[in-house]
């Protein structure tokens, strides 16, 4: 001990500061004796890592007992990807002392993540997110069960039979395997439709109440007659090294010691990076065998409810994609040993090492896989997973964001049979292939009704279309030849938007859509650029309206994807962040908002704004009273707020003005062993620091459009067609390709600046208009007339003068137009406050909107709220890797193989933490 | 060589094709230190353009000498012996950008070169080099970038002297004229060929100043010397803010560095480290401040904080720590995760650029536990990809093999190989 302070005190010399002393001297454990430096040890300061921290919501607890660790290596049997993988169901023994591996564990991350079988979401998510109101549904449940029927009449008139019509609708919602047809025929012989429909409703409804009262005395039925434990699973899949886990995760109440392990995949050659549940497949698959179960032991309908989980794989099904190093994909069903497939097993599609995988969500067989490479593939379980041919991709689309490309290897049509029969999910026999090319991936009931029946009488259709695997390839990024790494990617909540992060430090929001080679979109909504270095994690907020980003800057940016800017960023972390997460169980409990105080320190008057503000106000107060009385007192507290405040006074969406403030829990772990908590509070959020007044104006603005006049919010509001690849026919794709060609080339000679990358808008000239001449006066003088204000944030910044007398103007005739127009810039020349303009001059000022975004891709560090952590901890030996968080505790993953689990305060779980959004499943 | 070679023949077969030449240097004996900074050097774009400018106004600069020698037989034999002696004298510099030039003018794009020339010279200038060991490859690049601005220097001075001579002799016009290209030969060849006349005006007028004012020589003198293109290049400003504790008066002192030595902490970033490097430091106990105000020793806080961004960031990893008890350096392999793209945060307020970008561009690394021992070896970039020089092999390597040189995060009896040394060049906007 004395010696390495001797040492550390002797070392630190005139540039040193000392306080480095605190924690981060003395990470490495104390195994350090086989060091070359005999008798000292640097590190061998007491390692202080953290079991316990406190929050304001209390005491946050490691609970050794519920610690998964890797196994030992000594793993008999390692599969090759070639072989089938053997199943070590053993029970586990949790050993410690193997810590000296021979593998590399720099390279390979621990990604945890958590499955919830309770037999309500087993009904629910299958329903419900197929569903736009389940309650609707329950309520009037024959009513939907006739309107079902008269569309499936409609769609297919061959089906005269009802009955069968029912039986149909059955089999595609439970893709029961091939192998269980006898179990359909069962089926149909069974209880008549009606009501099993009523009951899986009344499950939803269930399901519901469980979310509201969070559990504390449920009074249906099902949850008297089950145990806990049999009426829920939980599991927990975790990779490590060459080993895919599969724990069952108890809860933190229960006490026990934990440690069923359910499966251990071990794999010879290479290691996994990533996986990702099919939460639909899992759902569906397992919900058919369920039913079956219940069918075969002849239990009546009062005893259906009654579904037991138990950890046999006769009735569980859980499909899992892994990515491994190599480039090699897995898709496995963790309870089915023989369904098992590999894809990209000869490297032919990439040799990079896969960096995410990701089920596309609502889709029972189409995954996203990222690779190192920078590239992205789709593939789709229900087509042949190799080919001895390397395959051809043709770019069908490009521009200066990503390009897009489709397979178009020889297809062999013979062989698809085949291949299903070896995917994991079986589901669709031969005759599915129309079934999949029109299975939307929103996935309704009806919808998807229809497309099965409409592959069932119309076999033939379109068999003639065999697409190979990887369907679709998409290459992120300016410059298809030079890409960079992609190291994450996530759906949001809603499955309409893909996140991507890359090692060029740019986040990207896409929205995505995929229902076959021919109908397909792709569309990039915006962009943000990390402040320097890759970007290395995202995650969203649960109601979709945050990302939170974490990179090689050590900082976390929380990314407002409604105003399309960046929120406020972090730090704290004292090295790269690997692992961000939002807490959805988090609430804001004791915590005031002082508005008024903020807005009395901007208490600079704008008359014309205000009266703006009426006009926004009174739209607003229409739809919600509760915020009208906020926005009295506030006015009467501060009748001189300036437009900002009172704008984002108004902005906050509809959830959040229900708690009347906004509050996220972020946590985010880093390769400093820390971990980090951070509150993101209205305060921040409704950020107001000096310099970024401008940009906020602007994309508030913005904003309003979509809260007032979308039904489905749209965060940006004109879009071009230039941007987006959706071909119906291949007619229309070559017309539509020429002009997104044209457009192209004509941006392409405007400008090529950096940041047209993230200007997905309809007049790239224009936006690049506005780039070029930011500071150029004759705008300055158009614009000056719209404001009087503008000369006191001249002081402040000297680039977006402009721009900020162009968001004023935007604001104007935002506020102003009627609804129609808003959302079409040109239309927008229309309203009265425009003729005052001439109209060259509103488009353009429109176009500094669009293209705000673009100009605040990297907001200077000034700009934009800095935050600090809650907390920041020590918590492992290693680095952390990956964090998710549960109704009861986190569980925390570190390189060395631990997944730690962290009781939440106050633990009687469950009672005190309710869902703070119930909003939280609906989209934008 | 071959596994060089082969590898980069299969990249330019692969449809990349890049002007560039990757040249091993061969080892003479523990010299890796020299060979590892030298290239990381040589794939610092600015750097190697500077050197090789400077190589080919040397040349130019003899060309002339030979001319007006031929032409002016008769005239001023002692300025000549001086221009002689300043351009025939072998220096490290020299050394170095016939090196360079040498690898420039390869007509293959891969091979081997011997830096013969150059590591006679650094072992006859530095008795501290002059052995058979293994040496502080930080050491050596900060002697070899003073040395050559120090050469740069002398010799911008002996021909400031020699114009001013010639000024003041009232020379013929033809050897001023010579003098005078010879001088502004790096910047002549910058903007390609400038015709002779008027860099002979422009020096003209030059001098015509300075001597105006009279004494002006001198702070011509001084004001080129402050700007060498190394100094140009490599030098940034630090800023020493202290303040005294008991009379809280601030006192703020600059300082000029060529590369930043930061120490480096487990589990840790670059970024972080340098962060480190700036916070507020007490200075008390044995080291307390002597404050002029109050006139006595007082105690105080410090900071270092950036405030002149350089063109080329030198980050020096202080991975060797000195022991007393062992009486040794012992190797630190922490675990410093350092980006491809950087932005400081330790800078003051009035910095211009203060949040200048910088990108990676080459690093040394050491292999091995010992200052004295192990070896070392270079990564840099061309072209968007990456080349491991190690003496005479090439290799591209990967991104995701960096992970073996951000360190290690336990002591484990693993070859540790260790980023030492740092290229940043910042990005033109």
């Amino acid at each position: 001990m004395t010696t390495s302070l001797a040492a550390l005190a002797a070392s630190s010399t005139a540039h040193t500061t000392s306080n480095s002393l605190m924690s981060t001297n003395l990470s490495t454990t104390n195994n350090q004796k086989a060091n070359s430096s005999p008798g000292v040890d640097i590190n061998d300061l007491t390692s202080d890592i953290k079991t316990e921290f406190y929050t304001r919501e209390g005491l946050w607890k490691l609970i050794p007992s519920l610690e998964y660790v890797k196994q030992t290596q000594n793993s008999s049997n390692p599969v090759s990807p070639n072989s089938n993988y053997n199943n070590n169901t053993s029970q586990n023994t949790s050993s410690q002392t193997n810590q000296n591996l021979n593998i590399n564990s720099n390279s390979d991350p621990v990604k945890i993540s958590l499955f919830n079988f309770t037999k309500s979401q087993v009904f629910r998510d299958f329903y419900i997110n197929t569903r736009e109101n389940v309650k609707n549904l329950c309520h009037e449940c024959l009513k939907s069960q006739r309107r079902e029927k008269k569309r499936l009449n409609k769609l297919n008139e061959s089906e005269s039979n009802d009955e069968d019509n029912n039986d149909v609708i059955f089999k595609s919602q439970m893709y029961n395997d091939s192998s269980d047809e006898d179990d359909d025929n069962n089926w149909s012989d069974s209880d008549d439709y009606s009501q099993r429909l009523c009951r899986l409703c009344k499950v939803n409804l269930i399901r519901n109440d469980f979310i509201d009262s969070s559990d504390s005395e449920s009074d249906d039925e099902s949850k008297k007659n089950n145990t806990k434990s049999s009426s829920s699973l939980s599991l927990m899949i975790f990779n490590y090294a060459r080993e895919i886990y599969t724990y069952e995760s108890t809860p933190v109440s229960s006490k026990a010691e934990l440690k069923n392990i359910i499966d251990k995949k071990t794999y010879k050659t290479v290691m996994s990076t990533c996986f990702d549940i099919n939460t639909t497949a899992t759902l569906s698959n397992t919900l058919s065998l369920q039913l079956t179960r219940a069918q075969n032991a002849n239990l009546s309908n009062s005893d259906f409810d009654r579904i037991n989980f138990s950890t046999s794989p006769s009735q569980l099904s859980l499909i899992v994609a892994a990515g491994f190093n190599k480039g090699e994909i897995h898709v496995f069903d963790v309870f089915k040993k023989d369904a098992s497939v590999f894809y990209n097993n000869l490297k032919l599609v990439d040799k990079t090492s896969v960096t995410c995988i990701k089920w596309l969500p609502n889709t029972m067989n189409l995954f996203l896989v990222s690779y190192s490479s920078g590239n992205i593939y789709l593939y789709d379980v229900n087509y042949q997973a190799q080919s001895s041919v390397a395959p051809t991709f043709s770019k069908i689309y490009q521009n200066d964001s990503f390009s897009v490309y489709t397979n178009n290897s020889s297809s062999t049509q013979s062989n698809t049979t085949s291949s299903n029969s070896s995917t994991p999910n079986t589901t669709q026999n031969s005759n599915s292939q129309t079934e999949l090319l029109n299975n939307s991936s929103s996935n309704s009931l009806s919808s998807h009704t229809k497309k099965l029946i409409l592959s069932n009488s119309n076999q033939q259709q379109q068999q003639t279309q065999n697409p190979k695997n990887p369907l679709l390839k998409l290459n992120i990024g300016p410059d298809p030849n030079y890409s960079y790494c992609i190291n994450q990617f996530e759906f949001s909540p809603c499955g309409k938007y893909l996140a991507i992060v890359s090692q060029d430090g740019y986040l990207r929001v896409f929205s995505f859509f995929y229902k076959n080679n021919q109908e397909m979109q792709f569309q990039l909504k915006c962009s943000m650029k990390s402040y320097f270095g890759g970007l290395l994690c995202v995650t969203w907020s649960s109601d979709g309206k945050f990302l939170a980003t974490g990179g090689e800057d050590d900082m976390i940016t929380v990314f407002n994807f409604i105003d399309m800017k960046v929120a406020c960023r972090g730090r704290g972390h004292a090295s790269w962040i690997n692992s961000v997460s939002f807490d959805p169980w988090a609430k804001l409990s004791n915590f005031n908002f002082n508005l008024k105080e903020e807005i009395m320190e901007n208490d600079e008057s704008d008359d014309e704004s205000d009266l703006e503000d009426y006009h926004l106000k009174k739209q607003e107060l229409e739809k919600n009273l509760e915020k009208l009385e906020l926005e009295k007192k506030t006015k009467i507290t501060a009748p001189k707020k300036r437009t900002i405040s009172t704008l984002s006074d108004f902005n906050p969406a509809h959830s959040f003005t229900q708690n009347n403030s906004i509050f996220y829990r972020l946590a985010s772990v880093g390769q400093d062993n820390q971990i980090c908590f951070w509150d993101l509070t209205e305060d921040v959020l409704k950020e107001k620091p000096n310099r970024s007044r401008i940009t906020s104006f602007i994309q508030q603005s913005q904003y309003q459009h979509h809260h007032h006049h979308h039904v489905s919010v749209q965060p940006s509001v004109n879009l071009s067609q230039s941007d987006t690849v959706s071909l119906k026919e291949t007619k229309e794709k070559t017309s539509l390709v020429s002009t997104a060609k044209n457009l192209f080339a004509s941006k392409e000679k405007s400008d090529n600046d950096d940041s047209s990358i993230s200007t997905p808008k309809s007049g790239t000239l224009t936006g690049s208009f506005f780039r070029r001449h930011k500071r150029n006066p004759s705008i300055n003088s158009t614009s000056s007339q719209v404001t009087s204000t503008e000369a006191k944030t001249k002081s402040s910044k000297s680039t977006p003068i402009v721009l900020n007398s162009y968001k004023k103007s935007t604001n104007l005739f935002t506020n102003l137009t009627p609804i129609e127009n808003v959302s079409t810039p040109i239309l927008s020349s229309n309203t009265p406050l425009d003729n005052s303009m001439n109209s060259s001059n509103s488009r353009k000022s429109q176009n500094v909107a669009t293209t705000s975004s673009a100009f605040n891709l990297c907001p200077k560090l000034d700009e934009v709220p800095l935050i600090e952590p809650l907390i920041c901890k020590r918590i492992a030996n290693e680095r952390l890797t990956s964090i998710v968080f549960k109704k009861d505790c986190f569980l925390v993953a570190s390189q060395d193989g631990f997944v730690n689990t962290w009781a939440r305060p106050g633990r009687n779980l469950s009672k005190k933490n309710k869902f703070v959004n119930e909003t939280s499943s609906t989209c934008l | 060589m071959g596994i060089g070679g082969s590898t980069i023949d299969s990249q330019d077969q692969n449809g990349s094709p890049f002007n560039e030449h990757f040249f091993g240097l061969v080892n003479f004996g523990n010299t890796c230190y020299v060979n590892s900074v030298l290239q990381a050097l040589y794939f610092c774009k600015p750097f190697r353009e500077k050197v090789i400018q400077y190589r080919i106004a040397y040349s130019q600069r003899i060309a002339h000498f030979k001319d007006t020698k031929e032409n002016q037989t008769n005239t001023e034999n002692n300025h000549d012996q001086t221009t002689t002696s300043l351009l025939k004298q072998e220096h490290l510099l020299n050394c170095l950008s016939e090196l360079f030039y040498s690898i420039v003018t390869m007509k293959k794009k891969k091979g081997i070169v011997q830096p013969k020339k150059f590591i006679a010279r650094l072992r006859k200038d530095n008795d501290a080099f002059d052995n058979l060991f293994q040496q502080d490859a930080h050491e050596f690049l900060n002697y070899l970038l003073n040395t050559c601005a120090d050469i740069l220097k002398g010799e911008m001075q002996e021909l400031n002297n020699i114009n001013k001579k010639v000024k003041l002799n009232t020379q013929n016009h033809k050897i001023l004229s010579n003098g005078s290209n010879s001088k502004k030969g790096q910047k002549v060849i910058k903007n390609g060929s400038i015709s002779s006349q008027t860099s002979v005006n422009i020096i003209n007028d030059e001098i015509g100043e300075s001597c105006g004012v009279g004494v002006g020589g001198d702070t011509t003198t001084t004001t080129t010397s402050e700007t060498t293109w190394i100094h140009d290049l490599f030098q940034g400003t630090l800023v020493n803010e202290t303040r005294c504790l008991n009379c809280e008066t601030c006192s703020s002192k600059e300082e000029n560095f060529f590369d930043l030595s930061i120490d480096v902490d487990q589990n840790t970033s670059l970024s972080h480290c340098l962060q480190e490097f700036s916070n507020m430091e007490m200075l008390c106990g044995e080291c307390k401040y002597y404050c002029e105000t109050c006139s006595s020793k007082q105690e105080a806080e410090k900071r270092m904080r950036i405030k002149k961004l350089p063109k080329v960031l030198a980050l020096h990893l202080k991975r060797f720590k000195f022991v007393g008890m062992l009486n040794k350096f012992v190797k630190l392999t922490y675990r410093v995760v350092f980006p491809f793209e950087l932005r400081l945060f330790n800078t003051t307020e009035d910095c211009a650029d203060g949040d200048q970008i910088y990108d990676l561009v080459s690093f040394v690394v050491h292999c091995g536990m010992g200052l004295n021992r192990g070896h070392y070896i270079s990564v840099v970039k061309s072209h968007g990809y990456w080349f491991l020089f190690d003496d005479e092999q090439v290799e591209k390597i990967e991104v995701s093999n960096f992970e073996d040189f951000y360190g290690l995060t336990q002591d484990t009896n693993k070859k540790s190989e260790t980023s030492y040394i740092l290229f940043y060049e910042s990005r033109q906007s």
